[in-house]
């Protein structure tokens, strides 16, 4: 294998699916990059076998050929190499980098032993705005949960009806949807679970833009429990998460006894302030008084210290004064995610759901239940 | 021999000639699914595992089979999420297997989950509704008895069965107990509950969608129909008349057909009148509100349910303050168990039971006129009701007025001027004076307390 190109595409190329090397740690070859020429450039792939990330990139292949090299090694190196041309080349296990002044050989392995990416038929697709599938994804992807006693919750669930797509993620103590618009309607409704993982480098990718990209528009095609994402010039391919996704619409409540607005970032300060001494459980709580607009927060912890703030608050629904308290994480993720500057709460009794939502109201909704007081 | 155990032989032999790293990769939760005419179906756990192993490993497999079993052709690559799973060992290692992890245990004793409900998407039965959780009293042991009957022998004994009753009382809980223990019997039977609502918007979605011959398949191809709260009915001629047409299809082939309402069939207004024959012609069954035995049963068993410990006291108590709806005694139930101090198994005390009640039923009742409330405040302190609202300054009345004032202010919200003219033509002045002070007796002293709580509980007994 020859191929020369710039050292700047390179690296990019290789930032792109570097993160999901190594993370199998079960087999070697996992942490390496498959380096193939194809026509016009280089393809750049790794996998963890839950995952599969490609990018290609522009270069003048003078022999064909291919090889993996671990990926660390590779990444560190290019990343104080500055010089621009760079010429790879590629004899059985050896990988020889030149530039103008380096001669780098970095051991490797040759590329039967690299896993084979699954092939997708390229037939059910769907396409999404770049930004509108980051934003969705993005908002809802904290809230699943860690835990895989329950596997369909680790993912996101994503939903594709009429020309709507919903995003949503429980991990049965808060939940977090979004709802975007699709750029086309779908007759019949679909719907997969993404795994977090696959989420977080989708993300990933979706945020980092590159000089030249064309396409701003994701294309998806799911085929027996796998699905491909294209942009530009990467490609993701990742397993999905079979299993039914709980019916959560009925668990949020329709109406609410007491609804306020107020100042997002204000709050949150107060929040992260409050944390600080937060006891067992991660325990902070709200009283919210809407009656004389205010809520106060307070959080002890016996052996640190105790806190007690108070907020105004704008009331648009009144009622009785209530106290629900909260692990303050769950509530600092929901604020963080929500972008807007003023945020409304509705609330039940102190055994009930807390809703949060950008004010004025858009798709974006986060749920949180409360913690029990003793 | 079994799939298992035939896969176990495969692994052992596969293993000796592959290195240990790609071994536990490739098989890790890979199980046989089925194995027929020679073709064994192999579940795999992803779309990476199915590729290498049917380019890679494919003759290996095959041959490992065919050693173990002479008649295996093929092999097929299937992806299945690791739901059955072999345990992977590698030779001179730990076991391999995914274990699911329950992280921070203690902090979950006290986050709240949310409450997810459990709907068969078949039936749409809820599993929570069963006739084991069902108390049986007076007030419904007709609706009961007709029920069990029909489960014993669906379409056949009483058809249709019309069971009615005011909110609350459990008809939606016996409607799908029957329905879920006719599926426990005969898992084969199909049942479909739905609420009427429900039935009449799939209706005017199937008409706008075109798809009605669907609509009518899925209605009119079951063995038991179970439709709640068919007063909704009234006045909808197109779901009417649809329900008429599906009514006869499942009652001439002798399917049995089961209707909720809160009133019986003659007080529907603008129900066609062959449906309402239809369903007086069948069982009709009203469920009544429990009495205090039956309400103190449906207590203790919902306490079981929960698993925590209520005195008698505290039972005859919460059953003694609701009394009309066994929702209520729920939320009640809720509440207190929310309530109580981190000690599991602790036999709750009457007081904090007392505690929460109030604040409940400050909430939910509503008390109606001002009339009412005198009349209960006069039997209270057992004085008449002229003494109240006559010039009286004798300390016995003046205190009973005072508190009459307070909780006309309170409970009603009347306007000062219209409480004054009301109790004996009084100024608003003397009003607003008995209502402070009567606040501030409240925080000092306990006993007015109590009184008030007491004339409160009179107050929902009469409404």
């Amino acid at each position: 294998m020859k191929v020369v190109c710039l050292q700047e595409k390179l690296q990019q190329g290789i930032e792109r699916v570097e993160r999901v090397a190594g993370k199998n740690a079960t087999l070697p070859i996992l942490q390496n990059i498959l380096l193939e020429t194809e026509t016009g450039g280089l393809k750049l792939t790794t996998t963890d076998l839950e995952m599969g990330i490609t990018a290609r990139i522009i270069g003048k292949v003078e022999e064909e050929g291919s090889i993996t090299v671990p990926a660390k090694l590779l990444s560190s190196f290019l990343s104080v190499v500055s010089r621009k041309k760079i010429i790879l080349s590629a004899k059985e296990a050896v990988l020889t980098l030149k530039t103008e002044s380096h001669k780098t050989t970095i051991l490797g392995e040759q590329k039967d032993n690299f896993p084979l990416l699954p092939r997708i038929k390229r037939k059910n697709s769907f396409s999404l705005a770049r930004g509108e599938m980051r934003k969705g994804l993005s908002f809802v992807e904290k809230a699943s949960a860690l835990s895989d006693s329950r596997p369909e919750l680790t993912g996101v669930y994503v939903r594709y009806a009429n020309n709507t797509i919903l995003f949503a993620a429980t991990d049965s103590f808060r939940l977090a949807e979004a709802v975007i618009p699709a750029s086309e309607a779908v007759r019949e409704a679909f719907s997969f679970i993404l795994p977090a993982r696959t989420v977080q480098e989708l993300i990933r990718i979706l945020s980092s833009r590159e000089e030249g990209e064309r396409h701003d528009t994701i294309v998806c095609f799911i085929e027996n429990n796998q699905i491909l994402f294209e942009i530009n010039e990467t490609q993701i391919i990742s397993r999905l998460i079979e299993g039914e996704y709980p019916n959560y619409q009925s668990i949020i409540p329709k109406s609410f006894e007491v609804e306020v607005a107020f100042e997002r970032e204000p709050f949150l300060q107060e929040l992260k302030a409050s944390s600080l001494f937060a006891g067992r459980n991660n325990e902070i709580k709200l009283e919210i008084d809407s009656e004389n607009s205010q809520i106060t927060m307070y959080a002890e912890n016996a052996g640190v210290g105790e806190s007690s703030s108070r907020l105004s608050v704008s009331s648009l629904r009144k009622g009785k004064t209530r106290t629900i308290a909260f692990n303050y994480k769950y509530l600092i993720d929901g604020l963080s995610d929500i972008q807007s500057e003023k945020v409304l709460l509705k609330a039940n009794s102190e055994i009930n759901p807390v809703l949060v939502t950008p004010s004025p109201e858009t798709s974006h909704r986060y749920l949180v239940m409360p913690v029990r007081t003793a | 021999m079994t799939k298992e155990e035939l896969w176990q032989i495969v692994l052992a032999e596969i293993e000796l000639g592959i290195s240990k790293a790609n071994f536990v990769t490739w098989f890790r939760n890979t199980s046989i699914l089925s194995k027929k005419n020679g073709v064994v179906s192999l579940g795999v756990p992803n779309g990476f595992t199915k590729e290498w192993l049917e380019n890679k490993y494919n003759t290996s497999i095959l041959k490992a089979l065919k050693h173990a079993s002479p008649d295996t052709k093929r092999v097929e690559y299937v992806i299945r999420n690791a739901q059955a799973y072999t345990q992977v060992r590698p030779k001179n290692g730990k076991p391999q297997e995914s274990l699911p992890s329950d992280l921070v245990k203690s902090k979950q004793e006290y986050q709240l989950r949310f409450e997810e409900v459990k709907i068969d998407k078949e039936t749409n039965l809820n599993k929570r509704y069963v006739f084991e959780n069902f108390v049986v009293g007076a007030s419904n042991e007709l609706a009961h008895a007709a029920a069990m009957s029909i489960v014993k022998n669906p379409g056949t004994s009483y058809n249709p069965l019309f069971i009615y009753g005011g909110v609350g009382l459990g008809k939606t809980h016996l409607l799908q107990a029957i329905g879920n223990e006719v599926v426990k019997r005969n898992p084969k039977k199909r049942v479909s509950y739905i609420a009427s609502e429900k039935f009449t918007s799939e209706l005017i979605a199937s008409i706008y969608n075109k798809t009605v011959q669907n609509f009518k398949e899925r209605y009119r191809h079951v063995d038991v129909l179970i439709i709640d709260d068919v007063q909704f009915l009234a006045g909808k001629e197109k779901t009417q008349e649809e329900f008429f047409h599906t009514f006869n299809s499942l009652y001439e082939k002798n399917k049995q057909i089961i209707l909720s309402s809160d009133r019986p069939p003659k007080s529907i207004a603008t129900l066609e009148e062959r449906l309402r024959s239809r369903f007086e012609g069948g069982m009709m069954a009203d469920i009544g509100v429990p009495d205090l035995e039956t309400r103190i049963a449906i207590l203790k068993t919902k306490a079981e349910e929960r698993s925590f410990v209520l005195s008698d006291e505290s039972i005859e108590y919460i059953a003694v303050n609701i009394q009309k709806n066994i929702r209520e005694l729920e939320g009640a139930l809720n509440r207190i168990a929310l309530t109580k101090k981190a000690g599991e198994g602790e036999i709750v005390d009457i007081d904090v039971v007392k505690k929460v009640l109030d604040s409940l039923l400050f909430n939910t009742r509503k008390i109606t006129s001002y009339k009412q409330v005198v009349k209960a405040v006069a039997e209270f302190y057992e004085i008449n009701e002229k003494e109240l609202i006559e010039k009286n300054r004798r300390k016995e009345v003046v205190h009973p007025r005072q508190i009459t004032m307070y909780l006309l202010r309170k409970e009603l919200s009347c306007s000062f001027p219209f409480i004054g003219a009301k109790l004996g033509g009084r100024d608003h002045t003397t009003v607003m004076h008995a209502c402070g002070k009567i606040e501030k007796e409240l925080k000092q002293n306990e006993d007015v307390l109590e009184e008030i709580r007491l004339i409160k509980e009179r107050l929902q007994m009469v409404g």
